[in-house]
């Protein structure tokens, strides 16, 4: 099994992809860096709006960690979109160059080889994130200095530098379980339509259904807890006062679910199904 | 036209006393003593209590100098009361006012007079302000101060002991309207676009700032 995963570990340095993806990881980020420092300005100046009648504000809110915040905010979208093309491209390109043939002639059982991609893509998505975090913290911080955090949720709070990377830190941790959902789900879309092109098309079109579905009110608390489109917006629970921990605990461990579950899926699928 | 001068004079005359005799006299003592503050620095921690505000206690320095208004120096973010910090009330006498009295109070075992202060100037920036006075320790305990153009605020001024004059605790109440709040802003789910609507209703609002160290400044 180890030596699977090590093949695969150099399957995935050795797509070109696989760089391309970090490129478009940065380069999105700078992108974001740049557009966040303008939006950033005019969210203070519609946040602070109300309070300039009976305050003046000494200091500045546009820093580091709001950047971040800001960043966190974009990326979630982004960030699945550029794992699911890479994560899928483990298995899609194996069946185009059809070596996934050639790999099963060999004494190696089907459930443990998918298995090994899986990990593989998990392990790359959790790099990527830390990759994503550890940039996007450090160029803010380098840019745009530190200091106290402001976010809008449930009214104005205002955190001191030390517990806002705390709960900026926290957030990418919460993050990565849901990237981690959807490379998974990529690799499962790949075991399914095979195709390059048509899992790609497919894995765009699940991250835009399932954002859209994410804005829907299903009003009863219990399907709007356990839809695992719903699932994705815990890591903003890290930004309340009293952190709610009994509900990320909750979205966690049940994003945690649908990734087993996908996982599940997959291997039944490449396991029962015959490789053309 | 000597008749006509005469009246002139004498209406001058009589309008100069019932300006000397509308002002209060013990304001005029306070307002003496308060006079003699030039300025000062001082250590100072601030601290926000509105319902839809989260904000940990910030600390700072608090400048103030004669004739221009205090300042806070501080190295985090902090937002700053615009009214409140008048610490010589020099905003207050700037323009001609005349007093009106309201009753008078024990409180704590001292003396305390109501009055009202009303400015006699357009120049003015307060309709009218209820200043409760110290009359034991010859300075103010409390203002309600409305303005033309910031709303009202209420000022509750805390002392270290008998003699002090500059306070070492100031609590601030004032309104503040209420915005209406998406779930989180930036957030995959929220537009922004600048159309967060206001609702009606005002909330209060109290800033406490504990200040401590004060060191003169010429």
């Amino acid at each position: 099994m180890i030596a699977l995963i090590k093949m695969e570990g150099f399957r995935l340095l050795r797509q070109s992809r696989t760089y391309y993806a970090l490129a478009g990881v940065l380069l999105i980020e700078a992108v974001v860096l740049l557009s966040a420092y303008y939006q950033g300005n005019e969210i203070i100046d519609i946040l602070l709006s109300q309070l300039r009648e009976s305050f003046y504000f000494e200091g500045t809110l546009v820093n580091g960690n709001l950047i971040t915040y800001l960043i966190l905010n974009s990326m979630w979208f982004h960030l699945p979109l550029i794992l699911m093309i890479v994560v899928s491209g483990l298995l899609t390109s194996e069946y185009k160059d059809r070596t996934l043939l050639t790999a099963m002639m060999q004494p190696v059982r089907k459930v443990r080889y998918l298995l090994s991609k899986y990990l593989v893509g998990i392990l790359f998505s959790v790099i990527i994130v830390l990759l994503l975090s550890a940039t996007s913290l450090g160029f803010s911080y380098a840019i745009f200095g530190r200091g106290d955090l402001v976010v809008l949720l449930d009214g104005l709070n205002f955190y001191e530098q030390p517990n806002a990377f705390l709960r900026i830190v926290l957030a990418f941790a919460a993050g990565t379980f849901s990237m981690v959902f959807y490379s998974v789900t990529s690799l499962t879309l790949a075991v399914i339509f095979k195709d390059v092109t048509k899992t790609w098309i497919v894995s765009v079109l699940f991250i835009v259904i399932s954002n859209l579905l994410m804005k829907i009110d299903f009003g009863s608390g219990f399907l709007n807890n356990v839809f695992y489109f719903k699932l994705n917006q815990s890591w903003q629970f890290f930004f309340y006062p009293d952190i709610p921990w009994s509900q990320i605990i909750l979205k966690t461990s049940l994003i945690v679910l649908y990734t087993t579950l996908m996982t599940l899926l997959g291997l039944f699928l490449f396991k029962t199904k015959d490789i053309d | 036209m000597r008749a006509l001068i005469t009246i002139l004079l004498f209406s001058i005359s009589l309008i100069s006393v019932a300006q000397q005799v509308a002002i209060d006299s013990d304001l005029l003592q306070i307002k003496q003593r308060l006079d003699s503050i030039g300025g000062f620095t001082a250590d100072m921690s601030l601290e926000v209590d509105v319902n839809f505000i989260s904000m940990p206690k910030k600390t700072g320095t608090l400048i103030y100098r004669k004739g221009a208004p205090a300042e806070i120096l501080t190295d985090d973010f902090m937002l700053v009361p615009k009214k409140g910090l008048d610490f010589t009330l020099e905003q207050l006498f700037k323009y001609p006012f005349i007093t009106v009295p309201r009753g008078s109070q024990i409180r704590k075992g001292d003396s305390l007079k109501v009055i009202n202060v009303i400015p006699t100037s357009d120049k003015a920036d307060f309709s009218i302000a209820e200043l409760t006075l110290n009359i034991s320790k010859h300075r103010i305990a409390q203002s309600k101060i409305s303005t033309l153009r910031d709303g009202s605020y209420d000022v509750l001024f805390s002392y270290t002991d008998a003699l002090s004059l500059l306070p070492r605790q100031i609590t601030i109440q004032f309104e503040v309207e209420r915005i209406r709040i998406p779930l989180s802003f930036l957030g995959q789910d929220v537009k922004v676009d600048g159309k967060l609507k206001r609702s009606e209703d005002l909330k209060k609002g109290t800033i406490t700032l504990d200040i401590s160290n004060y060191r003169e400044k010429r």
